[in-house]
């Protein structure tokens, strides 16, 4: 229905090679900016788009950008960030496989405004045919002199390294991403100094999402009114949303912000799958849950968050009312207690904590005072963790209480599970 | 208000500090204290524990680290809120889920910060009642570190001194999260030169030193502020006795010297105090060519008697391990009673005579744009220094390396082999030609030598481009090159006007104490101009120049009296005819040696000290002397008064305080000069009042006696000896509005642990007691009986049970490895 | 194998990669983690002697080596099969029962998760979110995706991997110390 602006071409047969996507309007976008923009102006441009980071906290683009220094006496550097680990995530990992031009694209328009000669890729290691597909789209690009040196006749040049990681769901918090990338433990860092001013190699450093690169193409070609025109008032565009789990057709389906999640759940996805719906996660593994009360909410960044969750990463995971919630919990906490990086103390073993208690109560030893040591454990991290990662762990568990409390009620009085409690009941 | 302060409010208290100052020592200043395991001030911050957590008034998230987080204009913080004391216990708690409770067995139970936040800070009861977390119990990961992987909190200290601050191989932390564990690569022992400081740093019981292990309860120390006696650095130390047996060293923050690191080379030369072999009663050699063990008289009586008709066959040979005092008592012996002109320390070779000045200071390396090793291998000979260096290069300083290729290579920035005096005149007239050449100052990207990729350049004409464009430089030389050709250096030096100290010229002389011995004239050559005062008072003194040390080896003089040093390993040496020594532990010299003297180490008595860089430093007494051991000062006094001396001072209080009266150099100093550690800065070496800046010590509030017990070391590792303890240490300054407990003693008639000065009294038999030390009273007599109590029988009426004694050689590395031999069978009763 | 002589385990061709990688970072430590994943490629693992060697080419000390080794979970600190099997745990796969597939898998195979095959074919191990979890359940075979998985029809993957099946990705050599290939 709505129109396609970063997925567009991505239907194109063969669109992945250079050529194709040439033919189809690529490398138009940077064409124009390097003829009609200077780098300053580029800037205004983007931020007058209006578009808004893809990669989880929603800071906008142009912004970013001009935090940078000018003229710094120091090399600058681009990051991309392509460590897609958040669970109910996989947009970049089609956006590097089926468009490897669109992003490198960006990265060049990205790189040009901001002044920048050197861009590495932060790819997943788990991502290896990613990772093989770009270099070859770098390899491709390099020798038609979209990247390299002195681009299409300017004086712009541009190196850009793919970079693989090695499974460390952290490296994709920007400052462990850059202490990864200088080859040291994915451990984030103090903030100040921001990125943007002493970031890879203390050299100012800009950190964007593959999806928000990937963007910029389009955004060049049909012009930044247009791209504002998408979307909502705060949230301008489209974005890449991840449907996943209980509904019959899960997919990446890209929407203007603004959607509404029925809309997403019902008409793109077909509906839930195998069961009534119960509660959906709108922005990743870190984002609060909701309830079906929540439905008719807009998918921007704005709507989800007064609902009381956030739009994080653009996965929507959908859960239907077969599910217990309590393992859902200790599921998402087992992710965040393996990723954890253990630098600091609540996260490190606050998320440890979390699991054993829900494993505990999903083994059948609940006890009746778990309810609130689970809540005060779930206080004890949040807000006192280095980075957001601690916070993460503790959403699922308090918009769960908040939301399905008996079931948890149910696990300390009964030792088991409200659904097989209805189930031993409708037999009896 | 100037522009560098900012006005914050911390717990309701206004105050006003400098920019970029972090919350945690703002409050410090004001005594409030904010619990730390992560932090370290000598560290980068890293966040990482969370106990700091303060609440800040209009922040985003309203916890802050107060070890990361730097003062902003009308903060307004809280560490009392209830969010504060909420988000602390917090953090606690999660600390201790995985905690073991074997603080019974733990040897940092009393000192450990775990235990005691929890107990300030702490929730009181436990709410896990999951499986701890379990690690195969204690480890040994080097050869004295110990390493219990459960009680790890993960603060990453030990980790971050050893790729920060000692910037080698090292403990990093394996896995990750909460599998995160301390460890080193695979069957790879942690043996670095500095391995002792992550014990020292541990905030818990986690890391723990093998010597140490199970061996004492820091409550049954007591704590003396000492100076290290291996180098001549003049590192800092504090000195942890436990019923009068030195346990253990430690660091003492000086951030002239040491920022509070210590090498093990320092940390482990205890454990010759109380070796099997100490020397500890006076020996005659017999008829058969045997010592055997006699009284102080008559050893002494039998010394007298072999003095030769003829002065100048006379030699007396100093050990610079002895301070002051004791060189100053037996230059009068010497030069002034025995009127011979032999009077030397042993590294006498490597002084530069009284004409040239050194600017350069240990501390010099901080600001450095230019280190210059020349001819010199900092690395090798005094340990402590390269962490300084190490500091330096951090910070901006490149290193240069000429001469032999010394151990630092791997730091060095750039490096020339060959013979360091001929390159250091070809670099200087290089350096002298006129150039204008522009300097690019864009550093970056070339990577450090020590980073991976980066390299040792020997590209000369870039190291001299280097050095050109350095503001400050410090040369490094060290004993070895000493002589004539680093005269020429030193005045090379400061024709190229870098002699603005702190930087210059830095001499790292062998030995301890070689700058005191030569401050007061220990030297062959009598500097008559200077030492006209002590003409005087000691009528009819010998003036002449003398032998050199090398000389009285080779057996030159009829007579060598040997006083803490070892003249018999020198090459080409011979005895004399008659040979006295006074020594600690046996080496070749008593092997052959007429009679032998047991000599006190420097924990024994009380010394002033005076570092490679001239500052002057006070050594405190910690323990009594072992055994019928005497300090060397007390030894010649007794000998002046067997020649007819009288009027001595009586202990070395007097001692140094006659020094100061007659020495030119040490015009003036009194013990009353030593309120803190470090604090006056002597110029170096000595002549004639030189107009050299003297310390105001009129500045110095006079505090009797001698020095504070408790240090005000902010923090030297977990031990923060005043950081707010409940029963140890020092009181934290008076909150406004507070009383000061030590006022509140006073009016309560009480005695006040702060004001406590001298170790117990442990005086028995009557005997009297100054300055902690019982002085040597032999009544001259031929009787082979001692006069009164022996100090021996005194040491063992205190009642202090059976010491544990390390059955091994002197060699402090030797020592180590038999106490590992010994200790093989592990304490933890193998649970491995 | 041949390429385990005492001169070091990793092969000129692995070393030349490496370097090749060390030269397109600004920083040649940058380059660790691809390299490392260069000799993972060699030896199906990263053994403490290549962490060794590894810690040699970047001039770092070989306890940094091991200390990036054991946070990237990536790396395989033991031999592993011919086929690592990677069953992704979280939470969208898991809401389309990827603790079915995971249990299918190690009961067919008769192991447990993270143990391997006595054939030294397949290992299972679980993993965090791999990226794909709109076609869930998904596993990661040597790392390269298998989407939308039958959980009751695991064997099928199974047989056509020990099929070399071309649209299947293919076995990797793996090493093994010499003193314990002897001990099987
Ligand atoms: C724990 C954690 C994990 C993150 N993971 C990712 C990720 O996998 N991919 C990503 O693009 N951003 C991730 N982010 C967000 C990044 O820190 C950063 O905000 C983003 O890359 C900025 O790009 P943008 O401005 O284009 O959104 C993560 C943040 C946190 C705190
Ligand atoms: S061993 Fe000690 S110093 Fe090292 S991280 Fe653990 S608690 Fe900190
Ligand atoms: S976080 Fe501040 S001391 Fe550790």
């Amino acid at each position: 229905m709505s129109t396609l602006v970063i997925t567009e071409l991505m239907d194109i047969e063969g669109i992945d090679g250079i050529d194709t996507y040439v033919k189809n309007k690529g490398y138009e976008g940077l064409k124009k900016a390097l003829k009609e923009y200077t780098p300053d102006e580029l800037i205004e441009y983007v931020k007058a788009s209006g578009l808004r980071g893809r990669g989880g906290a929603g800071f906008p683009t142009g912004l970013k950008w001009s935090f940078v220094p000018k003229n710094p006496g120091k090399p600058k550097y681009l990051c991309v960030n392509c460590d897609e680990s958040e669970p109910g995530t996989c947009k970049d990992r089609d956006m590097v496989t089926y468009l490897p031009h669109q992003l490198l694209e960006g990265i060049a328009i990205c790189c040009y405004a901001v002044g920048i000669n050197q861009a590495f890729i932060y790819i997943r290691g788990e991502m290896l045919e990613g990772y093989e597909i770009l270099e070859k789209a770098v390899e491709e690009a390099v020798q038609r002199n979209f990247l390299g040196d002195n681009i299409l006749g300017t004086d712009f040049s541009l190196d850009v390294v793919v970079h693989r990681g090695a499974g460390a769901y952290i490296c994709g918090e920007e400052s462990a991403l850059l202490s990864s990338l200088e080859g040291e433990r994915g451990f984030p860092r103090l903030k100040p100094p921001f990125p943007a001013v002493e970031g890879l190699y203390a050299c100012p450093t800009v950190i964007n999402n593959v999806e928000t690169l990937s963007t910029l193409p389009a955004i060049m070609r049909k012009g930044a009114e247009w791209y504002s025109s998408l979307g909502t008032e705060r949230s301008k565009g489209t974005r890449v949303l991840c449907l996943s789990g209980h509904v019959n057709k899960p997919g990446n389906y890209e929407l203007e912000l603004g959607a509404s999640m029925r809309h997403l759940i019902e008409e793109c996805g077909g509906g839930v799958m195998g069961g009534e719906l119960k509660a959906i996660i709108p922005g990743g593994a870190s984002a609060p849950m909701l309830t079906k009360e929540h439905l008719d909410v807009a998918l921007d960044f704005e709507a989800i968050a007064a609902a009381g969750s956030m739009a994080g990463s653009g996965a929507v995971i959908v859960i239907n009312d077969k599910t217990c919630i309590v393992k859902t919990c200790l599921n998402l906490d087992q992710f965040f207690e393996e990723e954890s990086c253990g630098k600091c103390t609540p996260c490190r073993e606050g998320t440890k904590w979390l699991v054993d208690i829900l494993t505990r109560m999903v083994n059948g030893h609940g006890r009746p005072e778990d309810i609130d040591l689970l809540k005060s454990v779930c206080n004890n991290i949040l807000g006192n963790t280095f980075c957001p990662l601690g916070d993460s762990a503790t959403s699922c568990i308090m918009s769960a209480f908040k939301y399905f409390p008996e079931e948890f009620e149910h696990y300390a009085h009964h030792g088991c599970s409200i659904l097989e409690g209805k189930k031993e009941m409708a037999k009896s | 208000m100037a522009d560098d302060l900012v006005n914050i409010t911390i717990d309701g208290h206004q105050m006003a500090v400098p920019k970029g100052t972090l919350l945690v020592e703002a409050a410090r200043q004001i005594g409030i204290e904010i619990p730390v395991y992560c932090y370290h001030p000598k560290m980068k911050p890293v966040g990482a524990c969370r106990v700091c957590l303060v609440e800040v008034e209009n922040q985003r998230r309203p916890m802050m680290p107060a070890c990361t987080t730097t003062v902003m204009p009308d903060m307004v913080v809280h560490t009392r809120s209830d969010n504060a004391v909420e988000a602390r216990g917090a953090v606690l708690e999660f600390l201790l889920i995985n905690h073991p409770l074997d603080c019974p067995v733990c040897d940092r139970a009393g000192e450990c910060d775990l235990q005691d936040f929890t107990q300030k800070y702490g929730n009181g009861n436990t709410r896990f009642i999951e499986q701890k977390r379990h690690f195969a119990k204690s480890k040994q990961v080097g050869k004295n570190v110990v390493l219990d992987r459960e009680r790890c909190i993960m603060c990453q200290r030990c980790v971050r001194f050893c790729e920060e601050i000692a910037m080698e191989e090292g403990l990093v932390i394996v896995d990750r999260g909460n599998r995160s564990e301390i460890g080193t690569f695979e069957g790879r022992s942690f043996d670095s030169k500095f391995s002792g400081n992550v014990i020292e740093l541990c905030p818990v019981g986690a890391l723990t030193a093998k010597t140490y292990r199970f061996e004492s309860r820091p409550w049954e120390q007591q704590h003396y502020a000492g100076i290290c006696n291996v180098s001549s650095l003049g590192v800092n130390i504090t000195v942890d006795v436990r019923y009068d047996e030195v346990v253990r060293l430690r660091g003492r923050m000086n951030d002239e010297i040491d920022d509070g690191w210590l090498s093990d080379k320092c940390r482990y030369s205890h454990l010759a105090i109380h070796s099997d072999d100490r020397i500890l009663s006076p020996m005659v050699r017999n008829d058969q060519g045997q010592l055997t063990k006699v009284s102080w008289a008559a050893a002494l009586e039998r010394i007298v008697q072999a003095f030769p008709e003829n002065a100048s066959q006379i030699g007396l040979a100093v050990g610079t391990r002895l301070s002051v005092e004791d060189g100053h008592m037996l230059l009068r012996l010497g030069r002034g009673l025995l009127k011979t002109p032999n009077v030397v320390h042993e590294h006498e070779a490597e002084s530069l005579g009284t004409n040239t000045t050194l600017t350069g200071r240990v501390k010099g390396c901080d600001a450095a744009d230019v280190i210059l090793c020349l001819g010199s291998d900092p690395a090798k000979s005094h340990h402590d220094f390269e962490l300084r260096i190490k500091k330096g290069l951090r910070n901006k300083a490149r290193l240069i390396c000429i001469g032999e290729q010394p151990a630092l290579v791997g730091y060095a920035d750039y490096q020339v082999i060959g013979v360091a005096s001929e390159l250091w005149s070809k670099l200087k007239k290089e350096l002298k030609k006129e150039t204008t050449e522009e300097e690019s100052g864009l550093r970056f990207p070339k990577p450090r030598p020590w980073e991976a990729g980066g390299e040792t350049s020997q590209d000369w004409d870039a190291l001299v481009k280097e050095i050109r464009g350095a503001e400050n430089v410090l040369v490094v030389v060290s004993g070895d090159i000493a002589g004539q050709g680093l005269q020429d250096v030193a005045r090379d030096v400061e024709d190229l006007g870098w002699n603005t100290a702190p930087h210059g010229v830095i001499h790292l002389r062998s030995g301890v104490n070689p700058v005191g011995h030569e401050s007061i004239g220990l030297i062959p050559e009598w500097d008559e101009d200077g030492n006209q005062a002590l003409a005087k008072a000691w009528e009819g003194m010998n003036t002449d120049s003398g032998l050199s040390y090398a000389e009285m080896c080779r057996g030159k003089t009829e007579m060598l009296l040997a006083f803490g040093c070892n003249p018999l390993a020198q090459p080409e040496s011979k005895k004399p005819k008659f040979l006295v020594q006074a020594a600690t532990h046996p080496d070749e010299t008593t092997e052959k040696a007429d009679v032998v003297l047991p000599l006190s180490m420097w924990v024994e008595y009380n010394g002033v000290y005076i570092s490679t860089d001239g500052t002057v430093q006070f050594n405190r007494q910690a323990i009594l002397p072992l055994g019928e051991a005497q300090p060397a000062w007390s030894i010649a006094r007794e000998l002046c008064l067997r020649l007819g001396a009288s009027d001595l001072p009586e202990n070395p209080r007097a001692v140094y305080s006659e020094v100061g009266s007659l020495h030119a150099a040490l015009a003036g100093a009194t013990y009353k000069d030593f309120q803190t550690p470090g604090q006056y800065h002597w110029s170096y070496p000595q002549q004639a009042d030189l107009g050299m800046p003297r310390p105001d010590l009129s500045a110095i509030p006079v505090k009797e006696p001698d020095m504070p017990m408790w240090m005000p070391a902010p923090l030297t590792g977990s031990t923060v000896e005043g950081a707010g303890r409940l029963h140890r240490g020092q009181t934290p300054p008076p909150v406004p509005g507070q009383r000061d407990p030590r006022e509140i003693a006073k009016l309560l008639g009480l005695n006040h642990p702060m004001d406590r000065t001298a170790p117990p009294a442990l005086t028995a038999g009557g005997a009297e007691k100054k300055d902690g030390y019982i002085p040597l009273r032999v009544v001259p007599s031929t009787s082979a009986e001692p006069a009164g109590p022996t100090p021996a029988g005194r040491h063992h009426e205190i009642g202090v049970g059976p010491r544990r004694r390390v059955a091994v050689p002197v060699a402090q590395t030797a020592l180590l490895e038999a106490s590992d031999a010994a200790d093989n069978t592990t304490e933890d009763g193998g649970e491995e | 194998m041949s390429d385990a002589t005492a001169k070091g385990l990793l092969t000129e061709e692995t070393k030349t990669r490496i370097r090749e990688l060390m030269a397109k970072y600004p920083k040649a430590r940058s380059a660790i983690l691809p390299a490392l994943h260069v000799v993972q490629e060699q030896l199906g693992w990263v053994p403490e002697e290549a962490q060794d060697e590894v810690a040699q080419m970047f001039e770092m000390t070989p306890a940094e080596v091991r200390s990036l080794v054991t946070f990237y979970y990536m790396y395989h600190r033991k031999p592993v099969g011919k086929y690592v099997l990677k069953v992704c745990r979280s939470i969208s796969c898991w809401l389309r029962r990827s603790e079915d597939v995971e249990h299918n898998l190690c009961e067919h195979l008769g192991i447990e998760c993270g143990e391997t095959t006595e054939d030294g074919m397949f290992t299972v191990v679980h993993g965090e979110c791999i990226a794909a979890c709109v076609n869930a359940p998904a596993i990661q075979v040597n790392d390269r995706f298998l989407l939308d998985v039958d959980p009751d029809n695991v064997s099928e993957i199974i047989d056509r991997l020990k099929a070399g099946d071309p649209r299947y990705p293919a076995a990797v050599e793996s090493w093994k110390r010499p003193e314990e290939s002897k001990g099987e």
